[in-house]
Order: structure tokens, then sequence, then C-alpha cells
């Protein structure tokens, strides 16, 4: 089976974000990238899919700036077999956009089955993997929590609102990954010298057109400062008063 | 309450936010950390170096016995008062100014009940921190009175390598100070040793002036997976040799250690598929920039040759991820109290006689006490090893007491006795090893404590251990 993981580069989650000057991007000097942690579950399973049938092949692709090779020579270290940089210039958001240049370049290359994260933790769409699956009439299954492959076919697990759903599906699919898929593997060190010699593409990617355009970007308001009440024992009772006057009791 | 002299006089003396006597205020002042619960009169909280000198005064013409508190996480026992309720718990935690940083000179003068974290914070401003790094987050004073070394002890020293003058109170009140911030001031006594790693019998630090360290400017760190003990040794030769201008840290942890913390910490992953007999924690630290050095890049190649030539002494080797490796190594423990009942032992061995000593240990468990777990994790780079022994109870069959009665004492022997080894590497000395200070410190060192005590604390109030060996 051949599959494809697509993943995307996104701030540290602990970065403090700070808005560039045309008040629609944010600064990206200072940041620390890595690795979606959704993508990271679509890149295990990848991986443990190729493992399992003991054939086929893993390319990770992702749709960014140059910066984005750390992250997919990551993936190479952990056992990707090709990585692809659909090179662009500006950070994307739009889902629309995205799909449309991965599947251009999907239909130029062997596929059965496109794993994705749920979700990109910068920008939150959680559309690129339907509009994928769309655009090359793929079945799609997302946020999927468990996933096993027999004879063929796909049986996924996921969590809806106050139950399990468990899905058929058969290839070739789009399925986008939760958290709890699978536990990730480190990168080790014969994983890295390997990648050095791993085939690392990069073409300019084919962008569609826009379907949707960030106007603004702001901060939420700080928080309200906290407030000290007294101290000790004898505090007890204008702590329980302030949550009262919070609703918080 | 019933009248109370001594209360009215510190109450007197240091106003209301100065002595705490209420049960819930005194609670978090009276249990340690890991041993140590007691009750204690009253706490006091001066807020400057007079005030602890009056405090000091008022309890010696009252005749109680004074403990200094830091912040409480020492390891011995030595902080909290004892079960009489008759001690007052003296808390440095309102002496806590940053006085002055020197950014030319490096140095900072703090007060000592400034905590390490806002100690490197206000540091962070001059490019600066103060390199004894831990799990914790200790005050200065207390540092000083328990020597801490940490893990980076290995490029930096502990804080006795790091200290340049003091301010102490001595037991009556005096007030010896030691303003130093020279680097080399050979003019007979170094009298602020006196009260490095002394836990405080001999006086009550209120200042410190430290050397500081330029903060580096990028780290590269990895996770080796050992085969055992000397493969350990011969890593960490390997990298001495080749990378020691930029070692900061080489802490190893043990299968059963690390198999605890993945049982207790969900959102850790297991680094290796198996977990290795030891798995070493590497970090360089440079203040060279990453376009000068690509330390990251050294580091793998380093890495990457040492595992060509060691055959399968060396497993696995991870790099990055310092997050994760240093969380995983912070989370010990607590993961193996998680376990059920601990007996910790921070010990100190030559380091090339770590792997021996612990396969000893290994082997005096498994003849006599075949239901306790060895889960042993540290400081390997400077001789030190966590050696933590855990049980569940109704696996062993008898009290905690009776395990620990039975196994410290050897333990101990073996490592001071048989190994030359420290039965206190860097936690210090209090009630949970007065025994073994008393059974292996040289008789002459005892009578020398026991005159600098009549000189420094003449009316013998301070602290809850003895040096003297009264
Ligand atoms: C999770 C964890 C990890 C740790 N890791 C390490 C480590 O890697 N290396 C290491 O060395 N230690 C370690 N420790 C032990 C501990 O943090 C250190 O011993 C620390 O220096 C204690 O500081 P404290 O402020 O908590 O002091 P406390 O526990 O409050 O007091 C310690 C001793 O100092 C005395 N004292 C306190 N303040 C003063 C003062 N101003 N003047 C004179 N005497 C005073 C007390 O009476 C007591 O004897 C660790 C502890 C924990 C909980
Ligand atoms: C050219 C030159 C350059 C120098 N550069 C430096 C420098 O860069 N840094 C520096 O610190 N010093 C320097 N010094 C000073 C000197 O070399 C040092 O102080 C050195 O440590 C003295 O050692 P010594 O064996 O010559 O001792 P001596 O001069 O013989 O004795 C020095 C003191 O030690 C005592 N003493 C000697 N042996 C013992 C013993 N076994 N037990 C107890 N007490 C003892 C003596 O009574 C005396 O008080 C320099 C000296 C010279 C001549």
């Amino acid at each position: 089976m051949d599959i494809v993981v697509c993943i995307k580069r996104v701030p540290a989650t602990d970065t403090a974000i700070k808005i560039a000057a045309d008040g629609k991007s944010i600064e990206t000097a200072g940041v620390t990238f890595e690795l979606n942690a959704y993508d990271e579950f679509a890149l295990e399973q990848a991986l443990r899919i190729k493992e399992q049938l003991n054939a086929g092949s893993v390319t990770v692709v992702t749709v960014g700036p140059k910066d984005c090779k750390k992250q997919l020579d990551d993936a190479l270290a952990r056992g990707a077999d090709k990585a692809v940089l659909l090179s662009t210039t500006d950070w994307m958001y739009d889902g629309m956009q995205v799909a449309s240049a991965l599947a251009a370049w999907i239909k130029t290359v062997p596929c059965h089955l496109v794993l994705c994260g749920r979700q990109a933790v910068d920008s939150d769409n959680n559309q690129l993997p339907a509009n994928l699956a769309g655009r090359l009439g793929f079945a799609c299954v997302t946020e999927v929590g468990k996933l096993t492959l027999a004879d063929g076919a796909f049986t996924a697990e996921r969590d809806i609102e106050g139950a399990r759903e468990v899905v058929a599906c058969k290839t070739p699919a789009v399925i986008s990954c939760q958290k709890g898929l699978n536990e990730p593997r480190y990168a080790n060190l014969k994983g890295i010298m390997a990648a050095k010699k791993k085939p690392f593409v990069e073409q300019p990617a084919q962008l569609g057109a826009r379907g949707m355009e960030i106007v603004a970007l702001s901060l939420p308001a700080p928080r309200a400062a906290g407030k000290i009440v007294g101290n000790g024992a004898g505090a007890v009772p204008a702590l329980i008063a302030a949550l009262r006057e919070t609703k918080a009791l | 309450m019933a009248a109370d002299a001594l209360i009215d006089d510190l109450l007197a003396a240091l106003g209301e936010r100065g002595v705490l006597t209420s049960p819930t205020d005194r609670a978090r002042f009276e249990t340690g950390w890991r041993y140590g619960k007691g009750a204690a009169r009253c706490v006091v909280r001066p807020a400057s170096t007079a005030e602890v000198a009056t405090a000091l005064q008022v309890c010696g013409r009252h005749g109680v016995r004074v403990v200094p508190q830091g912040a409480n996480t020492g390891l011995v026992a030595a902080s909290t008062p004892d079960a009489s309720g008759a001690m007052v718990v003296l808390s440095l935690e309102r002496l806590n100014q940053i006085v002055d940083v020197d950014v030319r000179g490096r140095t900072v003068r703090v007060d000592g009940g400034v905590l390490l974290s806002q100690l490197n914070e206000r540091l962070a401003q001059n490019g600066f921190w103060f390199p004894v790094d831990l799990g914790a987050d200790p005050q200065i004073g207390a540092m000083v009175a328990t020597n801490t070394g940490g893990t980076r002890l290995l490029k930096y020293g502990d804080v006795r390598h790091n200290l340049l003058g003091l301010e102490v109170v001595l037991g009556d009140g005096r007030v010896l100070a030691l303003p130093n911030r020279l680097r080399k001031n050979n003019t007979g006594l170094d009298a602020k040793q006196l009260f490095v790693g002394t836990t405080g019998v001999f006086g009550v630090v209120t200042q410190a002036v430290l050397q500081c360290a330029p903060l580096p400017k990028q780290r590269a760190t990895a996770l080796v997976a050992c085969r055992d003990g000397d493969a350990v040794l011969a890593l960490l030769g390997a990298l001495e040799g080749e990378l020691g201008d930029v070692l900061s840290a080489f802490e190893v942890m043990s299968d059963k250690a690390l198999a605890a913390v993945f049982a207790h910490q969900s959102n850790l992953r297991k680094p290796f598929a198996e977990l290795p007999r030891y798995a070493v924690l590497v970090e360089l630290a440079s203040t060279l920039p990453a376009d000068a050095l690509a330390l990251e890049a050294v580091l793998e190649a380093r890495l990457g040759a040492f595992l060509e030539t060691a055959g399968d002494a060396v497993l696995d080797v991870l790099v990055g991820k310092a997050d994760e490796f240093w969380a995983m190594r912070h989370h010990i423990s607590e993961s193996l109290r998680s376990e059920g009942r601990m007996l910790a032992f921070d010990i100190s061995v030559p380091r090339s006689l770590l792997p021996r000593f612990t396969d000893d240990v290994e082997a005096l468990l498994a003849a006599d006490w075949p239901a306790v777990r060895l889960c042993d994790y540290g400081h390997w780079g400077d001789g030190g090893t966590h050696l933590n022994l855990v049980w569940r109870e109704d696996a062993v069959g008898v009290p905690y007491a009776d395990v620990v009665a039975a196994l410290q004492p050897r333990v101990y022997e073996l490592a001071v006795n048989g190994y030359d080894g420290s039965y206190s590497a860097e936690h210090g000395v209090g009630p949970h090893n007065q025994r073994y200070y008393d059974a292996y410190t040289d008789p002459l060192v005892k009578r020398l404590c026991g005159l600098l005590g009549d000189f420094c604390d003449p009316g013998d109030r301070l602290g809850t251990v003895r040096l003297d060996g009264a």
C-alpha cells in the first residue's frame, strides 16, 4: 500500500503569539516550530501499516516555506521513505488552497491512502482532510482514534458525542487521525543518519484559488489579575464570598 | 490561646506578619517534602537581617531551639521541627530581595530567602543564570546551608564553587558580614566555607554573593540506551574526551526507574521499545550561537561515531526532544513514590566504581529482600546515584520501619566502608541520616564542630542536627 502523510509545521504550543505589523499574520521571528502533534499520529500509523504489510511506501508531504525541511527530515528519520516539499513563500491557512496543491500533486503519484492529522493546531480549520478527499474522489473518515487493517479493508473507530462509532472503509481513502490512535515513536540516530540518504523532492506548490482570506487577527483580552482575599483560615469566609460573587459557588 | 510570653515578645519585635501561630498557618512549615513531620511552637518570618538577629535573641532569652527553613524541599528532614511542639521555625521567605547585579563583574547579591527561580528570572535580563540546577525550587540561603549539587554540577560545580560572599546571623544574634565579591582573596581563613553544607547549625544565612554564569545560547540533548553500567562509563569517558568543553549534563536512569515513570505519567511516551538497563540523558551547552557552532550536529556526529565503535554496548541513540527527556528525569522521584513504599539513598562513590557498587546492592537485595526493587538513577558524571529502593508492603510482609532498619545500615556501610563513598552526596545532613553522621565522621571533625558551635552558636539554639557528636 502506498501511503501519503500530509504534515504541517506549526508554532510550538507554548509560543507566546505576537501579531505581525500587517495585522493579519503572526510574527514568526523568534518562534520555534514543531511538527503538528496530530500529524505525528498520522505518520506513526502510516509506518505501522507499512510494517504490518511489510510492503508499500510512506511519503510525507507538506505545503509550506523551505524551513519546513526540518520537520520533513524528522519524518524521514522516523522511517518515512520519501519527503516532498511543495514550496510556497507564505504561511498556509486556507484549507481549500492547500487541498488543491496537495490534490494536484497526489494525482501524479501512486497513492492508496492519505493520512492527515485531525487539524493543524495553528489555524485550527479542520477542513483539509475532507476537502482533499473530495478533490481526489476518495472516501473520508475523520478524527479516527483506532484503526485496524485486515484483508485490505480498514475498520476505524471514532468518538462521537456520547458514543464510539465503528466504521468500515475501503481504499482509496483519506483518514484524519485523533489523539490516542497510537504512541508516536522517536527518531533515533540511525534513522537520522539514514534519512540523509533518502529522496527529498522540492517543487513549487500548484496553489489553486483562495477560498477564504484572513482579514484581521487579534489577541484575546488579557486575563484579569488574580486577587488575594486574605491569609490563613481567617480568610475562608472572604474566599467563599468572593467565589459566590463570581458565581463559581 | 493560652498566654505565651515567647510569642508576645516575638510579636512585639516582628509584628503580626512576622509571627504565625495558628495551626493552619503553621502547617506548611511543619512537614518536609519527603521526610520530617513535627509541630512548631510558632513560625517567625523576619523581613530583614536585623529582624533575624532580634528573633534569635528573643528565642535565646526564652531558651528555645530555632530551625532555619528555606523552601522546605530538603530531603533529610533538617528543615522541619521535631514532634515536641517546642521549636520555633525561622522562615526566610520574607527576606527575599535581589539586592544588586554587578553586570560587568558577573556577580549578584541576594537575600537568603530569594528563590532560585526568582533569581534566574532576574539574571536572565542580563543574559546570566545561577547554574546550580535541580528539580526543586529552593532558597539561596538554604542552598548554601546544604551546598546543593544538581544536574549541571559536572560543568558548573556546586554552590561552594559559585559562592563569593555571605552575611550570616550567628546563633546569639551577632551579624558576621563577609560581603566579598572578589574571585580571588587569599587572606587567611575563608570563613564563609564554615556555613556551606553545615545545614544552618552555625548561623542563619541572610545574604549571599554569587558568581553567575552566562546563559548558554544553545543546548543539544540526546538519550543514549546503554547495555550496562560499564557502557555508561565508556560513554562518559568518550564524551569528556571529545566534548568535555560543552558537556553540561550526564544523567543516568535505570530501566526500573523509567518503568515507573511510564506507568504513572501518561503524557510521557516510552523512548525505546524495550527499556535498556540504563538510559543516559546527555546534554551539551554552549554560549556560542548556532551559526558559529552546530551543536546538535556535533552531538549527532560524535554519538554516531561512538555507536559504531561501541558494538552492542550502546543499543540506541535518540537526539532532540530535550523537554521530553528532562521530563522523564524529573518525574522519576514522584513516580517511584506512586509505586509503593520507598527508601531513598543519595550516595556517591568514586564514579569508576558505580557499576560494581550497584551490582553489589542488587546482589544484597536478591539474597535477602527479593521483593525490594532497586530503582537507581542519578548524576553519574559526579559519582552520584539516587539509589532508591521501592517495594509493595504486602509483598514484603514486614512494616516499613523494619525494612529501613535492616537495609539502611547495610547499604550505607557498603557505600562508605566498602567503596570509599558518601552516605549523603548532595542532600546534606539531617535527622534522617544523623545516626550515620555520628557513625562515619572522624572524631576530630566532630570536636572541631563542637568548638565552632561554641563560638558561632554559644547558646546551642540552632538547627535540628548535631555536628559535634553530642
Ligand atoms: C524534586 C527535588 C529534587 C531535588 N534535587 C536535588 C538535586 O539534584 N541536588 C541537590 O543537591 N538537592 C536536591 N534536592 C534537595 C533540596 O532541594 C536541596 O537540598 C535544597 O538546597 C534545599 O533548599 P530549601 O530552600 O528547600 O531548604 P530547606 O529544606 O528549607 O532547608 C534545608 C536545610 O537548610 C537549612 N536552612 C534553610 N535556610 C537557611 C538559611 N537561610 N540559613 C541557614 N540554614 C538554612 C535548614 O535548617 C535545613 O537544614 C531536591 C529536592 C527535591 C524535592
Ligand atoms: C615567577 C613566579 C610566578 C608566580 N605566579 C603566581 C601565580 O600566577 N599565582 C599564584 O597564586 N602564585 C604565584 N606565585 C607565588 C607562588 O609560586 C605560590 O604562592 C606557590 O603556591 C608557593 O609555593 P612554594 O612551594 O614555592 O611555597 P613556599 O614559598 O615555600 O611557601 C609558601 C607558604 O607555604 C608554607 N608551606 C610550604 N610548604 C608547606 C607545607 N607542606 N605545609 C604547610 N605549609 C607549607 C610556607 O610556610 C609558606 O607560608 C608566583 C611566584 C613566582 C616566583
